[in-house]
């Protein structure tokens, strides 16, 4: 007895499985193996080929990355060394308005000392003559200190080699630093500015604290 | 054939190797889980991947083994 099987039902079969591509057996939609043969269908149904696609991709994608680095680190290196040469001038331009007001005044003040020397050198050997003749060109300079050497924008610089003050001044200037001593806060910081560039203190050189007598 | 060279082209074959064994190890166990869900396990069919597999494999260790010997340093990459 033999069964027969009707055409609709084989040809319904046959489009709901498909064959294997290896051994030919019929695969469920869902299947992703074939249980027979063990190979794995062609299509993207199987999650783990999407994996590893997806991580092929990846691994594929970092070596088009280091070409566009490299081009923006070198770009960045061209732009240094373009902006060097301007960053350098500008140092230098800045460097100099910084400090160009203090070296004039310095310079002037170094001319205006070498100008007084030049000057004090012919007088240095002329002083018997100028003591007899009681011409005493630097009198009028020595009431405040020693002779001018130079005029700077905090005062005038006084030479102190050589000064001999007068008592007056001396007593003056004691009182003004015995003064100074008492004074605190900003009362002492006026007085400190307001004080000559050169102080004459009284007194015994070897009683005074720090001497050469005294520790 | 240079050193370096020699030494790159055994690192792309052990990149190969490392990538088909991957993927075969992945096919051996795709094919157990659908034999076993459909109750229809192949032993002998398994088996014969297995060994396929075993071969990978061991081409994989020698490739990295004589890596390691090229490139006592940078082999572990």
């Amino acid at each position: 007895m033999t069964t027969e099987v009707e055409p609709t039902a084989i040809q319904a079969a046959q489009s709901l499985y498909e064959p294997c591509e290896e051994c030919g057996a019929p695969l469920d939609p869902q299947q992703r193996y074939c249980v027979h043969c063990a190979a794995r269908r062609g299509n993207g149904a199987n999650p783990a080929s999407r994996y590893f696609a997806a991580m092929s991709k990846r691994a594929r994608r970092p070596p088009a990355r280091p070409p566009a680095r490299a081009s923006g680190s070198r770009a960045a290196a061209v732009g240094f060394f373009a902006l060097l040469p301007i960053a350098v001038a500008i140092g230098v331009v800045v460097g100099r308005s910084g400090s160009g007001e203090d070296n004039d005044a310095l310079v002037q003040a170094l001319r205006e000392q070498n100008a007084a020397l030049a000057r004090a050198a012919p007088a240095q050997t002329g002083a018997v003559t100028a003591s007899d003749a009681k011409s005493t060109p630097g009198k009028a300079a020595q009431k405040d200190g020693g002779k001018v050497v130079a005029q700077t924008k905090n005062g005038t610089v006084h030479q102190v080699t050589g000064f001999k003050p007068t008592e007056q001044k001396t007593e003056e200037d004691t009182k003004l630093v015995e003064g100074n001593v008492q004074q605190t806060g900003s009362t002492y910081i006026e007085a400190q500015q307001n004080l000559p560039d050169v102080i004459v203190v009284g007194g015994d050189p070897d009683s005074a604290p720090g001497g050469q007598g005294q520790p | 054939m240079s050193a370096p060279t020699e030494s790159s082209d055994l690192r792309a074959q052990r990149d190969r190797l490392l990538e088909k064994f991957t993927i075969m190890q992945a096919d051996l166990g795709g094919a157990f889980y659908e034999m076993a869900i459909r109750d229809h396990l192949r032993m002998d069919v398994l088996t014969r991947k297995a060994a396929e597999l075993q071969r990978v494999d061991a081409e994989l260790l020698a490739a990295e083994r004589l890596l390691e010997m090229l490139e006592p340093d940078g082999a572990a990459e």
